[in-house]
Protein backbone atom coordinates (compact mmCIF):
# COMPACT_ATOMS: atom_id res chain seq x y z
CA UNK A 1 0.00 0.00 0.00
CA UNK A 2 2.76 2.46 0.82
CA UNK A 3 4.24 2.70 -2.74
CA UNK A 4 5.95 5.16 -4.57
CA UNK A 5 2.82 6.86 -6.28
CA UNK A 6 1.05 6.97 -2.88
CA UNK A 7 4.21 8.83 -1.40
CA UNK A 8 4.48 10.81 -4.24
CA UNK A 9 0.56 12.10 -3.99
CA UNK A 10 1.16 12.72 -0.64
CA UNK A 11 3.71 15.03 -1.05
CA UNK A 12 2.05 16.59 -3.75
CA UNK A 13 -1.01 17.25 -2.00
CA UNK A 14 0.59 18.34 0.75
CA UNK A 15 3.38 20.77 -0.75
CA UNK A 16 0.14 22.62 -2.24
CA UNK A 17 -1.68 22.49 0.51
CA UNK A 18 1.00 24.21 3.23
CA UNK A 19 1.63 26.78 -0.41
CA UNK A 20 -1.56 27.87 -0.14
CA UNK A 21 -1.76 28.42 3.84
CA UNK A 22 1.83 29.93 3.05
CA UNK A 23 0.43 32.28 0.72
CA UNK A 24 -3.05 33.27 2.78
CA UNK A 25 -0.43 33.99 5.69
CA UNK A 26 1.48 36.61 3.27
CA UNK A 27 -1.89 38.60 2.22
CA UNK A 28 -2.23 38.20 5.72
CA UNK A 29 1.16 40.23 6.55
CA UNK A 30 0.06 42.91 4.08
CA UNK A 31 -2.54 44.30 7.29
CA UNK A 32 0.15 45.30 9.08
CA UNK A 33 1.85 47.13 6.13
CA UNK A 34 1.12 51.35 7.00
CA UNK A 35 1.00 53.45 3.78
CA UNK A 36 1.36 56.66 3.34
CA UNK A 37 1.82 58.10 -0.36
CA UNK A 38 1.83 61.29 -1.08
CA UNK A 39 -0.22 63.05 -4.08
CA UNK A 40 -0.75 66.43 -5.70
CA UNK A 41 -2.65 67.36 -8.35
CA UNK A 42 -3.49 70.67 -9.80
CA UNK A 43 -4.92 71.93 -13.36
CA UNK A 44 -1.99 74.16 -14.63
CA UNK A 45 -4.51 75.19 -17.93
CA UNK A 46 -7.68 75.02 -19.76
CA UNK A 47 -6.24 74.47 -23.17
CA UNK A 48 -9.68 73.83 -25.30
CA UNK A 49 -13.31 74.17 -24.71
CA UNK A 50 -15.52 72.76 -27.97
CA UNK A 51 -18.95 71.26 -28.57
CA UNK A 52 -18.73 68.31 -30.33
CA UNK A 53 -20.60 67.54 -32.94
CA UNK A 54 -22.83 65.26 -31.60
CA UNK A 55 -23.49 68.07 -28.55
CA UNK A 56 -21.34 67.26 -26.29
CA UNK A 57 -19.07 69.30 -24.28
CA UNK A 58 -15.68 68.46 -24.78
CA UNK A 59 -12.40 69.84 -22.73
CA UNK A 60 -8.67 69.96 -23.15
CA UNK A 61 -6.88 70.60 -19.70
CA UNK A 62 -3.10 70.25 -18.56
CA UNK A 63 -2.71 68.59 -15.52
CA UNK A 64 0.63 68.53 -13.01
CA UNK A 65 0.86 65.41 -11.01
CA UNK A 66 3.40 64.59 -8.70
CA UNK A 67 3.37 62.05 -6.10
CA UNK A 68 5.10 59.22 -3.99
CA UNK A 69 3.93 55.97 -3.76
CA UNK A 70 6.94 54.32 -2.61
CA UNK A 71 5.47 53.28 0.60
CA UNK A 72 2.37 51.40 -0.61
CA UNK A 73 4.41 48.58 -2.01
CA UNK A 74 5.07 45.59 0.15
CA UNK A 75 6.92 42.58 -0.71
CA UNK A 76 3.05 41.79 -1.58
CA UNK A 77 2.30 44.09 -4.10
CA UNK A 78 3.08 43.07 -7.79
CA UNK A 79 1.55 46.50 -9.44
CA UNK A 80 -0.42 49.63 -8.69
CA UNK A 81 -2.67 51.03 -11.37
CA UNK A 82 -2.57 54.99 -10.28
CA UNK A 83 -5.65 57.18 -12.17
CA UNK A 84 -6.98 60.58 -12.07
CA UNK A 85 -10.33 60.84 -12.66
CA UNK A 86 -12.52 64.34 -12.64
CA UNK A 87 -15.85 63.64 -10.81
CA UNK A 88 -18.71 66.10 -10.96
CA UNK A 89 -22.62 65.76 -11.05
CA UNK A 90 -24.90 66.92 -13.63
CA UNK A 91 -29.06 67.34 -13.19
CA UNK A 92 -29.02 64.25 -15.70
CA UNK A 93 -26.12 61.90 -13.88
CA UNK A 94 -25.79 61.66 -9.93
CA UNK A 95 -21.75 60.45 -10.64
CA UNK A 96 -19.78 61.19 -13.74
CA UNK A 97 -16.68 59.91 -13.28
CA UNK A 98 -14.00 60.75 -16.65
CA UNK A 99 -10.85 59.15 -16.46
CA UNK A 100 -7.96 61.47 -17.43
CA UNK A 101 -4.95 60.27 -17.21
CA UNK A 102 -3.80 56.79 -15.70
CA UNK A 103 -0.13 54.71 -15.05
CA UNK A 104 1.16 51.54 -13.76
CA UNK A 105 3.81 51.16 -11.44
CA UNK A 106 5.32 48.10 -11.31
CA UNK A 107 8.21 48.85 -8.81
CA UNK A 108 9.22 50.69 -5.88
CA UNK A 109 11.94 52.88 -7.39
CA UNK A 110 9.63 54.23 -9.95
CA UNK A 111 7.06 54.93 -7.71
CA UNK A 112 7.78 58.70 -7.50
CA UNK A 113 7.52 60.81 -10.00
CA UNK A 114 6.88 64.61 -11.03
CA UNK A 115 4.60 65.22 -14.41
CA UNK A 116 2.95 67.45 -16.12
CA UNK A 117 0.24 66.06 -18.72
CA UNK A 118 -2.48 67.01 -20.99
CA UNK A 119 -5.23 64.39 -20.60
CA UNK A 120 -4.45 61.63 -21.61
CA UNK A 121 -8.43 60.41 -22.61
CA UNK A 122 -11.01 62.60 -23.46
CA UNK A 123 -12.99 64.47 -20.97
CA UNK A 124 -16.31 64.44 -22.47
CA UNK A 125 -19.84 64.79 -20.59
CA UNK A 126 -22.83 63.26 -21.06
CA UNK A 127 -24.53 66.55 -23.04
CA UNK A 128 -23.32 70.26 -22.43
CA UNK A 129 -23.50 70.91 -18.35
CA UNK A 130 -18.96 71.15 -18.08
CA UNK A 131 -19.23 75.54 -18.82
CA UNK A 132 -19.00 76.85 -15.11
CA UNK A 133 -19.33 73.54 -13.25
CA UNK A 134 -17.24 72.64 -10.28
CA UNK A 135 -15.26 69.25 -10.47
CA UNK A 136 -13.24 67.18 -8.37
CA UNK A 137 -9.98 65.62 -8.95
CA UNK A 138 -9.48 62.26 -7.63
CA UNK A 139 -5.88 60.19 -7.31
CA UNK A 140 -6.98 55.98 -7.36
CA UNK A 141 -4.53 53.54 -6.84
CA UNK A 142 -5.80 50.12 -7.40
CA UNK A 143 -3.36 47.67 -5.86
CA UNK A 144 -2.90 44.64 -7.19
CA UNK A 145 -0.97 41.94 -4.94
CA UNK A 146 0.66 38.64 -5.85
CA UNK A 147 -1.63 36.83 -4.10
CA UNK A 148 -4.52 37.95 -1.77
CA UNK A 149 -7.43 40.68 -2.81
CA UNK A 150 -7.04 43.42 -4.91
CA UNK A 151 -7.99 47.04 -3.40
CA UNK A 152 -8.29 50.70 -4.17
CA UNK A 153 -7.75 53.63 -2.10
CA UNK A 154 -8.43 57.15 -2.95
CA UNK A 155 -7.45 60.95 -2.40
CA UNK A 156 -10.19 63.29 -3.55
CA UNK A 157 -9.18 67.17 -4.87
CA UNK A 158 -11.89 69.12 -4.31
CA UNK A 159 -12.89 72.83 -5.31
CA UNK A 160 -12.08 72.74 -9.23
CA UNK A 161 -14.01 74.89 -11.60
CA UNK A 162 -14.37 74.94 -15.66
CA UNK A 163 -14.70 78.73 -16.67
CA UNK A 164 -17.96 79.80 -18.21
CA UNK A 165 -16.50 80.50 -21.89
CA UNK B 1 -14.55 -28.45 -6.72
CA UNK B 2 -16.65 -26.79 -4.24
CA UNK B 3 -13.63 -24.53 -3.42
CA UNK B 4 -12.85 -23.68 -6.85
CA UNK B 5 -17.14 -22.84 -7.31
CA UNK B 6 -16.49 -20.55 -4.05
CA UNK B 7 -13.45 -18.56 -5.68
CA UNK B 8 -14.87 -18.03 -9.13
CA UNK B 9 -17.73 -16.68 -7.54
CA UNK B 10 -15.65 -14.77 -4.86
CA UNK B 11 -14.19 -13.19 -8.12
CA UNK B 12 -17.27 -12.86 -10.26
CA UNK B 13 -18.79 -10.81 -6.90
CA UNK B 14 -15.90 -8.44 -6.29
CA UNK B 15 -15.88 -7.21 -9.95
CA UNK B 16 -19.15 -6.35 -9.88
CA UNK B 17 -18.85 -4.95 -6.88
CA UNK B 18 -15.44 -3.08 -8.04
CA UNK B 19 -16.84 -2.29 -11.22
CA UNK B 20 -20.32 -0.23 -9.44
CA UNK B 21 -17.95 1.17 -6.58
CA UNK B 22 -15.44 2.26 -10.27
CA UNK B 23 -18.87 3.92 -11.71
CA UNK B 24 -20.07 5.71 -8.16
CA UNK B 25 -16.84 7.15 -7.61
CA UNK B 26 -16.47 8.56 -11.21
CA UNK B 27 -20.27 9.94 -10.90
CA UNK B 28 -19.13 11.38 -7.34
CA UNK B 29 -16.35 13.32 -9.00
CA UNK B 30 -18.30 14.27 -12.22
CA UNK B 31 -21.58 15.39 -9.56
CA UNK B 32 -19.18 17.16 -6.39
CA UNK B 33 -16.89 19.24 -9.54
CA UNK B 34 -20.63 20.78 -10.63
CA UNK B 35 -21.85 21.31 -7.23
CA UNK B 36 -19.06 23.18 -6.76
CA UNK B 37 -19.67 25.00 -10.20
CA UNK B 38 -23.34 25.75 -8.92
CA UNK B 39 -22.53 26.27 -5.55
CA UNK B 40 -20.07 29.14 -7.01
CA UNK B 41 -22.70 30.60 -9.11
CA UNK B 42 -25.47 31.18 -6.13
CA UNK B 43 -22.30 32.65 -4.05
CA UNK B 44 -20.96 35.21 -6.31
CA UNK B 45 -23.78 35.52 -8.70
CA UNK B 46 -22.07 35.74 -11.44
CA UNK B 47 -23.24 33.33 -14.15
CA UNK B 48 -19.75 32.62 -14.79
CA UNK B 49 -17.89 32.77 -12.04
CA UNK B 50 -14.24 31.43 -12.89
CA UNK B 51 -13.42 32.85 -15.97
CA UNK B 52 -9.45 32.20 -17.65
CA UNK B 53 -7.53 35.41 -19.33
CA UNK B 54 -6.85 34.87 -22.91
CA UNK B 55 -5.42 37.85 -23.97
CA UNK B 56 -2.60 40.15 -22.71
CA UNK B 57 -4.35 43.09 -23.10
CA UNK B 58 -4.54 43.77 -18.80
CA UNK B 59 -0.47 43.06 -18.63
CA UNK B 60 1.07 43.33 -16.62
CA UNK B 61 -1.54 42.67 -14.19
CA UNK B 62 -3.57 39.74 -15.61
CA UNK B 63 -1.13 37.79 -18.02
CA UNK B 64 -2.74 34.83 -20.28
CA UNK B 65 -3.53 31.99 -18.77
CA UNK B 66 -4.47 33.31 -15.70
CA UNK B 67 -7.67 32.43 -13.73
CA UNK B 68 -10.03 35.41 -12.68
CA UNK B 69 -12.13 34.55 -9.89
CA UNK B 70 -15.95 37.02 -10.38
CA UNK B 71 -18.17 38.24 -8.07
CA UNK B 72 -21.52 40.49 -9.30
CA UNK B 73 -22.82 42.02 -6.15
CA UNK B 74 -25.46 45.30 -6.15
CA UNK B 75 -22.59 47.95 -5.68
CA UNK B 76 -22.10 49.84 -8.00
CA UNK B 77 -20.13 49.70 -11.11
CA UNK B 78 -16.99 52.46 -10.45
CA UNK B 79 -14.22 53.77 -12.38
CA UNK B 80 -10.87 51.30 -11.59
CA UNK B 81 -12.84 48.16 -10.92
CA UNK B 82 -11.74 45.88 -13.34
CA UNK B 83 -14.98 44.27 -14.57
CA UNK B 84 -15.79 41.48 -17.39
CA UNK B 85 -18.85 41.77 -19.94
CA UNK B 86 -20.35 40.65 -22.79
CA UNK B 87 -20.62 42.52 -26.32
CA UNK B 88 -23.72 41.44 -28.11
CA UNK B 89 -22.61 39.60 -31.01
CA UNK B 90 -19.26 38.37 -29.45
CA UNK B 91 -18.83 34.81 -28.20
CA UNK B 92 -16.03 35.36 -25.43
CA UNK B 93 -16.48 38.00 -22.71
CA UNK B 94 -13.72 40.24 -22.22
CA UNK B 95 -11.71 41.16 -18.90
CA UNK B 96 -11.17 45.27 -18.91
CA UNK B 97 -10.68 47.91 -16.35
CA UNK B 98 -13.77 50.77 -16.47
CA UNK B 99 -12.50 54.41 -17.08
CA UNK B 100 -15.73 56.15 -17.56
CA UNK B 101 -18.86 55.76 -15.51
CA UNK B 102 -21.86 58.26 -15.98
CA UNK B 103 -25.02 57.28 -13.77
CA UNK B 104 -28.35 58.53 -14.64
CA UNK B 105 -30.18 60.44 -11.55
CA UNK B 106 -33.55 59.14 -12.58
CA UNK B 107 -33.03 55.41 -13.63
CA UNK B 108 -29.83 54.73 -11.64
CA UNK B 109 -29.11 53.19 -15.17
CA UNK B 110 -25.20 52.94 -16.18
CA UNK B 111 -23.34 54.06 -18.80
CA UNK B 112 -19.45 52.39 -18.99
CA UNK B 113 -16.54 52.84 -20.92
CA UNK B 114 -13.56 49.94 -20.21
CA UNK B 115 -10.00 49.89 -21.36
CA UNK B 116 -7.60 47.49 -21.14
CA UNK B 117 -4.73 48.28 -19.28
CA UNK B 118 -2.22 47.13 -22.10
CA UNK B 119 -4.46 48.49 -25.05
CA UNK B 120 -3.72 51.77 -26.40
CA UNK B 121 -7.29 53.08 -27.11
CA UNK B 122 -10.40 52.57 -25.37
CA UNK B 123 -12.88 49.88 -26.33
CA UNK B 124 -15.33 51.15 -28.50
CA UNK B 125 -13.68 49.81 -31.57
CA UNK B 126 -14.28 46.20 -29.40
CA UNK B 127 -17.98 46.64 -28.70
CA UNK B 128 -20.98 45.98 -31.27
CA UNK B 129 -21.51 48.32 -34.35
CA UNK B 130 -22.38 52.05 -33.03
CA UNK B 131 -22.36 51.17 -29.58
CA UNK B 132 -20.64 53.88 -26.60
CA UNK B 133 -21.30 52.27 -23.58
CA UNK B 134 -21.51 49.50 -21.90
CA UNK B 135 -24.61 49.07 -19.61
CA UNK B 136 -25.45 47.36 -16.67
CA UNK B 137 -27.01 43.95 -18.56
CA UNK B 138 -23.33 43.62 -20.40
CA UNK B 139 -21.62 43.00 -17.06
CA UNK B 140 -21.05 39.28 -16.03
CA UNK B 141 -18.91 40.46 -13.12
CA UNK B 142 -15.91 42.40 -11.23
CA UNK B 143 -12.69 40.62 -10.84
CA UNK B 144 -11.82 39.89 -7.26
CA UNK B 145 -9.25 37.46 -7.41
CA UNK B 146 -6.55 35.86 -9.86
CA UNK B 147 -4.48 32.43 -9.59
CA UNK B 148 -1.94 32.42 -12.03
CA UNK B 149 -0.80 29.80 -14.40
CA UNK B 150 -3.51 27.30 -13.17
CA UNK B 151 -5.91 28.74 -16.92
CA UNK B 152 -2.84 27.23 -19.30
CA UNK B 153 -4.78 23.72 -19.07
CA UNK B 154 -7.89 25.01 -20.20
CA UNK B 155 -5.89 27.52 -23.09
CA UNK B 156 -4.14 24.35 -23.84
CA UNK B 157 -7.14 22.09 -24.27
CA UNK B 158 -9.07 24.33 -26.36
CA UNK B 159 -6.31 24.94 -28.73
CA UNK B 160 -5.11 21.52 -29.12
CA UNK B 161 -8.36 19.39 -28.79
CA UNK B 162 -6.65 15.87 -29.29
CA UNK B 163 -4.35 17.10 -26.08
CA UNK B 164 -8.02 16.76 -24.10
CA UNK B 165 -8.75 13.65 -25.78
CA UNK B 166 -5.61 11.95 -24.67
CA UNK B 167 -5.97 13.11 -21.20
CA UNK B 168 -9.31 12.13 -20.45
CA UNK B 169 -8.44 8.68 -22.21
CA UNK B 170 -5.91 8.63 -19.36
CA UNK B 171 -7.98 9.79 -16.58
CA UNK B 172 -10.16 6.94 -17.46
CA UNK B 173 -8.19 4.63 -17.54
CA UNK B 174 -6.27 5.38 -14.54
CA UNK B 175 -9.69 4.97 -12.57
CA UNK B 176 -10.75 2.07 -14.10
CA UNK B 177 -7.70 -0.14 -13.22
CA UNK B 178 -7.52 1.40 -9.63
CA UNK B 179 -7.61 -1.13 -7.24
CA UNK B 180 -8.22 1.72 -4.23
CA UNK C 1 9.69 0.12 3.59
CA UNK C 2 8.68 -1.72 6.53
CA UNK C 3 6.36 0.25 8.84
CA UNK C 4 8.77 2.00 11.16
CA UNK C 5 10.07 3.42 7.79
CA UNK C 6 7.05 4.48 6.90
CA UNK C 7 5.95 6.19 10.00
CA UNK C 8 9.36 8.12 9.99
CA UNK C 9 8.90 8.51 6.19
CA UNK C 10 5.27 10.69 6.88
CA UNK C 11 6.79 12.66 10.29
CA UNK C 12 9.84 13.50 8.06
CA UNK C 13 7.82 15.03 5.00
CA UNK C 14 5.26 16.74 7.40
CA UNK C 15 7.79 18.58 9.48
CA UNK C 16 10.12 19.12 6.44
CA UNK C 17 7.00 21.11 4.94
CA UNK C 18 6.15 22.75 7.73
CA UNK C 19 10.13 23.93 8.64
CA UNK C 20 10.42 24.57 4.78
CA UNK C 21 7.41 26.85 5.00
CA UNK C 22 8.70 28.78 7.64
CA UNK C 23 11.86 29.68 6.60
CA UNK C 24 11.02 30.80 3.17
CA UNK C 25 8.12 32.84 5.03
CA UNK C 26 10.57 34.59 7.31
CA UNK C 27 13.31 34.83 4.76
CA UNK C 28 11.10 36.39 2.12
CA UNK C 29 9.57 38.79 4.60
CA UNK C 30 12.79 39.93 6.10
CA UNK C 31 14.54 40.23 2.68
CA UNK C 32 10.80 41.82 1.70
CA UNK C 33 11.03 39.23 -1.82
CA UNK C 34 7.88 37.41 -2.68
CA UNK C 35 9.76 35.80 -5.42
CA UNK C 36 12.77 34.56 -2.65
CA UNK C 37 10.11 32.50 -0.74
CA UNK C 38 8.65 30.86 -3.57
CA UNK C 39 12.39 29.93 -4.54
CA UNK C 40 13.11 29.03 -0.93
CA UNK C 41 9.82 27.04 -0.65
CA UNK C 42 10.27 25.32 -4.16
CA UNK C 43 13.80 23.83 -3.01
CA UNK C 44 11.99 22.72 0.43
CA UNK C 45 9.81 20.56 -1.55
CA UNK C 46 12.05 19.44 -3.76
CA UNK C 47 13.96 18.80 -0.88
CA UNK C 48 11.35 17.04 1.01
CA UNK C 49 10.36 14.84 -2.26
CA UNK C 50 13.72 13.49 -2.53
CA UNK C 51 14.25 12.14 0.96
CA UNK C 52 10.64 10.60 1.60
CA UNK C 53 9.64 9.45 -1.05
CA UNK C 54 12.56 7.21 -2.71
CA UNK C 55 13.22 3.65 -0.57
CA UNK C 56 16.11 4.84 1.11
CA UNK C 57 17.87 2.35 2.87
CA UNK C 58 17.60 3.83 6.30
CA UNK C 59 13.76 3.15 6.29
CA UNK C 60 14.63 -0.21 6.16
CA UNK C 61 16.68 -0.38 9.54
CA UNK C 62 14.16 -2.80 11.52
CA UNK C 63 12.93 -5.05 8.69
CA UNK C 64 9.96 -7.16 9.78
CA UNK C 65 10.12 -10.46 11.61
CA UNK C 66 8.27 -13.11 9.73
CA UNK C 67 7.07 -16.28 11.51
CA UNK C 68 8.92 -19.27 9.79
CA UNK C 69 6.09 -21.14 7.39
CA UNK C 70 4.78 -24.49 9.06
CA UNK C 71 2.74 -26.67 7.48
CA UNK C 72 -0.89 -26.41 6.75
CA UNK C 73 -3.07 -29.08 8.77
CA UNK C 74 -5.88 -30.93 7.87
CA UNK C 75 -8.38 -28.52 8.84
CA UNK C 76 -6.59 -25.10 8.29
CA UNK C 77 -8.71 -22.39 6.63
CA UNK C 78 -7.93 -20.63 3.72
CA UNK C 79 -6.51 -17.50 5.87
CA UNK C 80 -3.10 -19.63 7.01
CA UNK C 81 -3.23 -20.85 3.49
CA UNK C 82 -2.47 -17.44 1.96
CA UNK C 83 0.20 -16.83 4.89
CA UNK C 84 1.93 -20.11 3.63
CA UNK C 85 1.82 -19.10 0.21
CA UNK C 86 2.77 -15.35 1.00
CA UNK C 87 5.05 -15.81 3.82
CA UNK C 88 8.11 -16.76 2.00
CA UNK C 89 8.05 -14.12 -0.48
CA UNK C 90 7.63 -11.66 1.63
CA UNK C 91 10.35 -12.87 4.06
CA UNK C 92 12.58 -13.00 0.92
CA UNK C 93 11.63 -8.98 0.06
CA UNK C 94 11.29 -7.92 3.16
CA UNK C 95 14.22 -4.94 2.40
CA UNK C 96 12.57 -3.62 -0.27
CA UNK C 97 9.13 -1.87 0.36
Amino acid sequence: MHSYALRVNTAVTLAIMVLAVLCSFVSLSDHFHASSPHVHLEVLSIDAFQRQKAGNDEVWLTLNISADFSSVFSWNTKQLFIFVAAEYVTPKNVVNQVSLWDAILVSKNHAKFSIKTRNKYSFVDQGNNLRGSDFNLTMYWHVMPLTGAMYTEKQVFSGFRLPTE
Amino acid sequence: MGMIGDAVAAVRGTNVRHLLMQVISLGLIVSSALIIWKGLMCLTGSESPVVVVLSGSMEPGFRRGDILFLHMSKAPIRAGEIVVFHVDGREIPIVHRVIKVHERNDTGEVDVLTKGDNNYGDDRLLYAQGQMWLNRHHIMGRVVGFLPYVGWVTIIMTEQPYIKYILIGALGLLVITSKE
Amino acid sequence: MNWEGQKLAEQLMQYLFLASALISFFTGYFFTSFRLMLLIYASGALLTTLITVPDWPFYNRRPLQWLDPKAAEASSSRIIKAAKVQAPKKASKSVKK
